[in-house]
């Protein structure tokens, strides 16, 4: 279904409850194609709960969320729970042969195309267990862009990477919003956000709120 | 590693097999030492008789209020007033009698026990007390059985174990079908499922006549019952020979079998019947007579066997795991109504025995759904072992992380989907070496079918034994084909458990 929206992602007044909290009470935001948004603050403040509404693991009590575009979105798990029995081509290659219905040939060349863009082609044939945790973030990726998400949400994605695989995945990023891809982006480090995002908010008692990224110039 | 463990199990093995030889040794040469069978039960002042209580009326069954009646009994207090002494009846699953008789378990068989030339080999038997007949029942308006055994060649006729009545089908060329009960062969004639019951005249009396579709084609020998001691217990046989010819004489025996209602013209030849060693009528065969021993035909019918308990074991399996399966999901991943349906298949299959329900299915669901023994053996336990297999199969779905599921779900995939592609494939990695394990309790288990007629393994050995008279080659060799198949699936299942 495609949605005629200015905007990529959308979500009006969106409420959450988690027992007798509302984790999400009245959160409003909308992502322009080819940007990223960071969603900040610390853990248990609702930035998990919010991606996991985006992406329909958990159903909204109220408001809406809109997707623009084709109306799909990709999430990249934290702990990106790549399917264990499988090698990391077979997980790129998934759900395209069994949810958009490639043909396994059509799936294989995508995922090839994916495994090479992030730069582990060379591992496509190991299983889960032998990839390292950027290895490992980097086929979760691909996995999710196989699907052509017209958003693509990442949770905490630098919480296990180096300063150096911390850099490329900023690089990497900001190459798939060059590419019109919109992203948002849960994590609670600040100059990660500040490399990578033109917007970012935080949640407080399940509202957000802006965060201003860059230094305003000080008053001359 | 690997060859200390083989060498493990074998050994193991061949101790337990020496260890029972060496026990029955001492058993037998217990028995050996001089004849004071019959002081023994006079300085006890108990006579102890064995029967089973499962052959039921007119022999000797239970009251409601747990009193004993039949005429066996009133039999066994006669013969013990003349001894001086008060009977006591000891319950023996009746296939087994001789051997528990030997043992020690009872002083006497008194259950009508025909005396049969293998017997005798083997045992001492007194006067007759009961001329039978064997009656051949059939369902009415099948004129294809007249009371001749030729015509019983090939056909399907159902008796007891270790029975004279089985003993004569074997020698026809009739396919005998062993029953552990009374009722149930006639009921499966009823049914369909046998071509005919050759059984005692005083059984078919109680039980074919309440099928009202069967009819009595004829009877096709006659047979005596006798009462049976150990083979070195010559004082008491001598004893109750004695008793036995006074009731036969002064007509308290006759007066027994009246009450009974189980008294006929046949009975007069009682009198002329003496002691088997004693040389008279047809019944006086020479005391020791050679029997079958244990040999090559027997090996050939225990793999017969061995492959009747593995291809009902192997297609149980093949029930079992996919319905397990079905179950397990149900539980994990179905609506609320269906996860409590499938909980309570798993709790009531787990919670009653699968004897209770192979008899449930072949005979309780007779009238409703008719399945041959070969088939209701494999649904009945593949039945059973599928609750076993749905907890299994539980465990392996919940050892799978949930976030397996989430991705999957993030990715578009439906629950089906996922379980199908992403769940069910680690679930089963988890659940492999367990469904190996239950495999060979299943091989085990299988054993049961027994008591819906179907000849296994463990069944063929109890019917060799009884024939051959030695539970020991039988029960080494059966023990050693069971150890065969479980022995390299245990090994799988540690292999798999390794990966």
């Amino acid at each position: 279904m495609t949605v005629p929206l200015s905007a990529r992602l959308v979500l009006d007044g969106v409420r959450k409850r988690r027992g007798e909290r509302w984790v999400l009470d009245g959160v409003s935001l909308s992502i322009a194609p080819g940007t990223i948004y960071a969603l900040l603050g610390e853990s248990g403040t609702g930035k998990s709960t919010l991606l996991r509404c985006v992406t329909r693991l958990d159903e909204v009590d109220e408001g809406t969320i809109k997707v623009g575009g084709e109306g799909r979105v990709g999430l990249v798990f934290q702990q990106h729970h790549l399917f264990a029995h499988m090698t990391a081509i077979e997980n790129v290659m998934e759900a395209p042969i069994h949810v958009a219905k490639l043909s396994p040939a059509d799936a294989r060349a995508r995922a090839e195309k994916l495994l090479a863009e992030l730069g582990v082609a060379h591992r496509r044939d190991a299983k889960p267990a032998e990839l390292s945790g950027g290895e490992s973030q980097r086929v979760a990726i691909a996995r999710a862009m196989a699907m052509e998400p017209d958003v693509l949400l990442l949770d905490e994605p630098t919480s296990a990477l180096d300063p150096a695989r911390r850099k490329g995945l900023t690089e990497l990023l900001l190459a798939l919003a060059q590419g019109g891809m919109s992203l948002l982006v849960a994590t609670h480090d600040l100059p990660f956000a500040r490399d990578v995002a033109s917007r970012a908010g935080t949640l407080d008692k399940g509202v957000l709120a802006d965060v201003p990224l860059r230094e305003e110039p000080a008053p001359a | 590693m690997r060859v200390r463990r083989t060498l493990w199990a074998w050994v193991t093995a061949i101790t337990l097999i020496v260890v029972t030889l060496f026990a029955s040794l001492l058993a037998r040469s217990a028995h050996a030492d001089g004849d004071d069978s019959l002081a023994q039960v006079k300085s006890r002042g108990t006579l102890r008789w064995g029967g089973d209580l499962q052959g039921g009326e007119p022999y000797v069954s239970q009251r409601p209020d747990g009193m004993l009646v039949g005429f066996e009994v009133e039999l066994a207090q006669a013969i013990a007033k003349r001894l001086g002494v008060t009977e006591e009846f000891v319950q023996n699953d009746w296939n087994t009698l001789a051997p528990s008789l030997e043992r020690g378990t009872f002083d006497i068989i008194l259950n009508g026990y025909e005396i049969t030339r293998e017997r005798m080999g083997r045992i001492l038997f007194s006067r007759p007390y009961y001329v039978f007949a064997e009656r051949l029942t059939v369902r009415k308006g099948e004129a294809r059985f007249s009371a001749n055994l030729g015509d019983l060649r090939g056909c399907r006729v159902g008796t007891l174990g270790t029975s004279l009545a089985y003993d004569t089908l074997v020698a026809a060329g009739a396919d005998p079908v062993l029953y552990e009960g009374q009722e149930e062969p006639y009921a499966d004639l009823a049914h369909g499922r046998i071509d005919a019951v050759l059984l005692d005249d005083i059984i078919a009396q109680r039980y074919a006549t309440r099928h009202a579709e069967l009819a009595t084609a004829g009877d096709v020998r006659e047979g005596v019952y006798a009462i049976a001691t150990r083979k070195t217990d010559h004082a008491l046989m001598l004893a109750i020979d004695d008793a036995l010819d006074e009731l036969v004489w002064n007509g308290e025996l006759r007066a027994i079998l009246a009450r009974s209602g189980i008294d006929d013209p046949r009975e007069d030849k009682l009198e002329t019947y003496g002691h088997p060693s004693g040389g008279s009528a047809s019944i006086g065969e020479s005391r020791i007579e050679a029997y079958p021993h244990f040999g090559a035909h027997h090996v050939w019918l225990f793999i017969q066997g061995a492959g009747v308990t593995l291809f009902v074991s192997v297609l149980a399996m093949a029930v079992a795991f996919p319905l397990g399966l079905l179950l397990a999901i149900a539980r994990t991943h179905g609506p609320r109504w269906l996860g409590n349906l499938a909980a309570t298949y798993v709790e009531l299959y787990r919670g009653t025995p699968v004897l209770l329900q192979l008899y449930v299915l072949y005979y309780g669901l007779a009238p409703v759904v008719r399945m041959g023994p070969l088939v209701a053996a494999i649904v009945g336990l593949g039945m059973n072992y599928a609750a076993y297999e749905a907890e299994t199969h539980r465990a392996g779905i919940l050892a799978v992380p949930i976030g397996q599921m989430e991705a999957a779900r993030a990715l578009g995939m439906k629950i089906p989907l996922a379980l199908r592609r992403i769940i069910v494939p680690q679930a089963l990695k988890h659940s492999l070496p367990n469904v190996t394990s239950d495999f060979i309790a299943l091989l085990k288990d299988s054993s049961l079918v027994s008591v819906i007629t179907v000849v296994e393994l463990t069944k063929r050995m109890t019917i060799t034994s009884v024939d051959v008279r030695s539970w020991l080659l039988p029960g080494a060799l059966c023990a050693a084909m069971y150890f065969a198949m479980s022995f390299p699936l245990a090994r799988i299942a540690r292999r798999l458990e390794a990966r």
